[in-house]
């Protein structure tokens, strides 16, 4: 059979009363119906039921929320084009601080031996003065 | 005036899902509101006009799948009313495969007027049996296509993430299903109160 204009006429008509009637000539008990409405509702608050003694538990609020802090954290680094490069540099900030601001003793303890300067001088911070002071 | 209720009405849906994921059922109410009546049309057409017990448990069944999904649901991903439409269209396709096939054609036919219809109510509903049983004929793809684009009026991205198809894709079953429907319908033109050519 040929198709011609007045087909996609007639078919394109039909389709708007269709959508006409579903916008605007249904009644919104037609659109949905009350009964179904309830059972919806119903069906809602039985899974809030179901799922929220979880998560309103205080532990896991608080886990949650840790979690969400480190995975907030992840996805910063992660989610970034170069991410874990600036994670890297981050770190080794964060190091080399932790470094400085360590007590030398620290240091030497962490290296795993005591330096010789160490030895020497002990706790004395005003080691060699007094061979200035005698020298003048 | 109640500013819950305000916000909640101007909120999204993913906000008001989010809501009801915390524990709020006036967020529920709304998202109901909201998306329900379009799954309910979308599972009518579907399954056909004697089918509207079927097509609400349908409804039921998808909403139920959204409050389901609700605590693990991830903003950026699909709309919520987009992800209802798919629910309810795969829903609607394992039932009409449990049938063996879609409405028998003449189960859904209204008993026929032979008459010329004279007032424009009478025509209406005998355009709109038309199509229904027009749209009936078409296989389950086509159908959930054309009533997708045609009849609830969505862009063919929007059907396509619907069902888990290409655009290319959507735009060949709605205009295999147009030339189908064309080709149904062109017997009954003037009986449908359309000029022949």
């Amino acid at each position: 059979m040929k198709m011609t204009d007045r087909d996609d006429e007639m078919l394109d008509a039909l389709f708007h009363s269709a959508r006409e009637a579903r916008a605007g000539a249904a009644s919104p008990e037609e659109r949905l119906p009350s009964a179904l409405m309830a059972r919806i509702l119903a069906d809602a608050e039985q899974e809030q039921r179901r799922t929220a003694p979880q998560a309103a538990t205080p532990g896991a609020l608080a886990v949650a929320e840790a979690r969400s802090w480190f995975a907030s954290l992840k996805e910063a680094f992660t989610r970034r084009p170069g991410g874990w490069q600036a994670a890297g540099l981050v770190m080794a900030a964060a190091t080399g601080l932790a470094i400085g601001l360590t007590l030398p003793e620290r240091v030497g303890s962490l290296a795993g031996y005591e330096s010789e300067l160490e030895l020497a001088t002990g706790d004395d911070p005003f080691y060699g003065f007094e061979i200035l002071l005698a020298e003048g | 005036m109640d500013m819950a209720l305000d916000s909640g009405q101007s909120a999204s849906d993913e906000e008001l899902l989010e809501r009801y994921a915390a524990g709020d059922q006036e967020a529920a109410r709304l998202l109901t509101l909201r998306l329900a009546p379009g799954s309910l049309a979308l599972a009518r057409r579907m399954l056909g006009p004697t089918a509207a017990a079927e097509a609400e448990d349908v409804t039921q069944e998808a909403m139920l799948r959204l409050w389901r999904q609700a605590p693990h649901w991830q903003s950026g991903g699909a709309k919520p009313s987009t992800w209802l439409y798919r629910v309810t269209a795969n829903l609607c396709l394992d039932r009409l495969r449990r049938r063996g096939r879609t409405v028998p054609l003449g189960e859904s036919d209204e008993p026929a007027d032979e008459r010329q219809p004279v007032a424009v109510g009478m025509m209406e509903r005998e355009r709109a049996a038309a199509l229904e049983r027009a749209l009936q004929a078409l296989p389950d793809r086509q159908r959930q296509a054309v009533i997708l684009r045609h009849i609830e009026g969505l862009a063919n991205p929007e059907i396509a993430e619907i069902m888990e198809i290409g655009v290319k894709a959507v735009e060949s079953l709605t205009a295999r299903a147009r030339r189908a429907l064309k080709a149904q319908l062109a017997g009954r033109k003037q009986e449908l109160g359309f000029e022949d050519d």
